[in-house]
């Protein structure tokens, strides 16, 4: 084969290679076929998602009250579990309920979502101000709101 | 005595230097999520790189040139170019999940914004390739990596079920809540960060730049047989500690500062501290490997002077291709790209250009004009070429379950 006869070959193969490259990726960041069960599993996965930040939150805010973390470092795994709850809200959100049945669940679920974020917020200022009991007073809801993350999960079909 | 101090030094450095931000964060979120169900995988990837290692590290000793200076003699310019142009995108990729590692490392002791760090800590790697001495630079962070047996320590000092931990290990099953091609999705990533390919770049031209000789086999072999398992288990160690505490709560590890949590409420302040030193030690030890691997690779495709064995102003192309590499992985964590899904993806591309690094490796190995009677046995031979169908499914599979998983959700 010559270097000329090689080359078109390599350009249409290249072509060919990147439109199923295109097709593959744009398959996978379209949003999912939407109805009951995929927004169901769209709720479960940010709950899921907010109960591995609410208690690992809890985590730190404990070691750092037992005297077992720094503060740079308890104040840095707060704010880092405070801002994934961003977008874990706003993938959930931003996705419309199927139907009107949905609503209630829409409420719940962000409702539960928000107050995990308030308390991150105020887990992480106390943390700053090295202000011990009110740390203790946000790793107890932190510890509470993981409960009810986890309730809200496990009570959905 | 001295020779004996060299092989301990040796060992303990391969261990140390074995884990990077790639094992840190792949075994700590292995673990949270699936328990010990894929160490099994740990195993099969640590075998495949001692594999691999002692065969780059044999051809650098016999043949007193690096494997990738031969792949191009050997295999042509095309396959040269194609086995460059794969590993240096993962390896460059890699090297910006270091400097990411080591700027969050210092974020968690000091509580600074991570990119404020990134520049930093990228001028600091460039500093140390340019000035430190190659022997300074491994010793020092293999060993300052030791400080990662803190993990280890955590675990034995939270008094675990060992009998339930070795059942998990040894009987590997897909956890209820994940899905099979989640669990092999991990799996090629797990096995990614096992057998980077930098990780042999690097050894051989390492070896070159230590110039080993034939006599320098056996110490060669000590660090790969005894260190690199041993490295191995550290990461095991770090996949338990976050199954024991973070798998039962429904705990996901996103994060460094994740990573870390299990030894500061085990072994609290001290522990903490072992462990940020381990992972900066860990992190800066793998920017500046991955860094020069950048350099090996091209300088040596194109014939070009390398290595930190001769003075910079002979190497001068070398060294500016490793200054653009730190300056380019600098660029792209400042476009506030998450380390930690850097790293994520580097791990998995790693598995992709997996063929691509070792079967030359196993060509130029097996080529008596290089390597004499040193060539490849039938025991190297056989798990060379197992290895190679195992690296062949792993980089075929990586993409599509890259795809289905939407990557690991």
């Amino acid at each position: 084969m010559t270097a000329r006869s090689g080359c078109p070959r390599l350009v249409r193969a290249a072509v060919a290679l990147a439109v199923v490259l295109s097709v593959l990726l744009q398959t996978a960041c379209a949003t999912p076929a939407f109805d009951r069960g995929a927004y169901l599993q769209n709720a479960k996965a940010a709950l899921e998602s907010a109960t591995s930040e609410a208690r690992t939150a809890e985590l730190a805010a404990s070691a750092r009250l037992s005297g077992r973390a720094t503060r740079a470092y308890t104040d840095t795994v707060v704010t880092s579990s405070e801002k994934a709850m961003g977008p874990i809200q706003t993938s959930f959100g931003g996705v419309d309920p199927a139907s009107r049945q949905d609503d209630a669940l829409r409420d719940t679920v962000l409702g539960v979502l928000g107050d995990t974020e308030d308390a991150l917020a105020q887990a992480r200022i106390a943390v700053r101000r090295n202000d011990r009991p009110a740390l203790g007073r946000a790793r107890i809801e932190l510890a509470e709101l993981g409960q009810r993350l986890q309730d809200t999960r496990d009570g959905l079909p | 005595m001295k020779k004996l101090f060299a092989l301990a030094l040796g060992i303990l450095t391969a261990i140390g230097g074995f884990v990077d931000i790639g094992d840190l964060v792949t075994n700590a979120l292995v673990g949270s999520r699936f328990g010990l169900s894929l160490v099994w995988v740990v195993a099969v990837g640590v075998l495949g790189i001692c594999v691999f290692a002692e065969m780059s590290g044999r051809v650098a000793a016999v043949s007193g040139r690096a494997t990738f200076d031969l792949v191009r003699e050997r295999l042509g310019p095309r396959l040269g170019l194609a086995n460059l142009l794969a590993s240096m995108a993962v390896t460059a990729l890699t090297l910006t999940a270091e400097i990411g590692g080591v700027a969050l490392a210092l974020e968690l002791a000091t509580s600074v914004n991570p990119y404020l760090w990134i520049p930093v800590v990228g001028a600091a790697v460039w500093l140390v390739l340019w000035r430190v001495r190659f022997a300074v630079l491994e010793n020092a962070f293999g060993l300052a990596g030791l400080a990662l047996v803190v993990f280890a320590v955590a675990v034995w000092q939270m008094g675990p079920d060992w009998s339930a931990l070795w059942n998990d290990a040894t009987h590997p099953s897909v956890p209820g809540n994940e899905s099979l091609p989640t669990y092999l999705y991990y799996a090629v990533a797990l096995f990614g960060a096992a057998m980077t390919p930098y990780e042999v770049f690097f050894f051989s031209s390492g070896g070159v730049e230590e110039h080993w000789t034939a006599d320098s086999l056996r110490t060669m072999r000590a660090n790969v047989f005894v260190g690199f398992p041993l490295g191995g288990l550290l990461s095991v160690s770090i996949a338990v500690a976050t199954a024991l505490v973070f798998l039962p709560e429904g705990i996901q590890v996103g994060t460094l500062g994740q990573v870390a949590l299990p030894v500061v409420l085990e072994l609290g302040k001290i522990g903490l501290a072992l462990a940020l030193l381990g992972f900066f030690a860990a992190t800066f030890g793998a920017a500046c490997e991955t860094g020069l691997s950048v350099g090996y690779s091209i300088a040596q495709y194109f014939g070009w002077q390398w290595g930190k064995y001769v003075p910079p102003l002979r190497a001068a192309r070398f060294h500016t291709v490793v200054l653009l590499s730190c300056i380019a992985g600098v660029a792209l964590l400042l476009t506030t790209v998450d380390p930690v899904q850097v790293t994520e993806y580097s791990v998995v591309f790693s598995a992709i250009a997996l063929p691509l690094t070792y079967f030359p490796i196993l060509v130029v190995a097996n080529d008596r004009t290089y390597m004499g009677r040193h060539a490849n046995g039938r025991l190297a031979n056989t798990l060379g070429t197992v290895y190679l169908v195992v690296v062949i499914v792993a980089s075929v599979a990586a993409l599509p379950l890259m795809l289905v998983t939407k990557a690991g959700q």
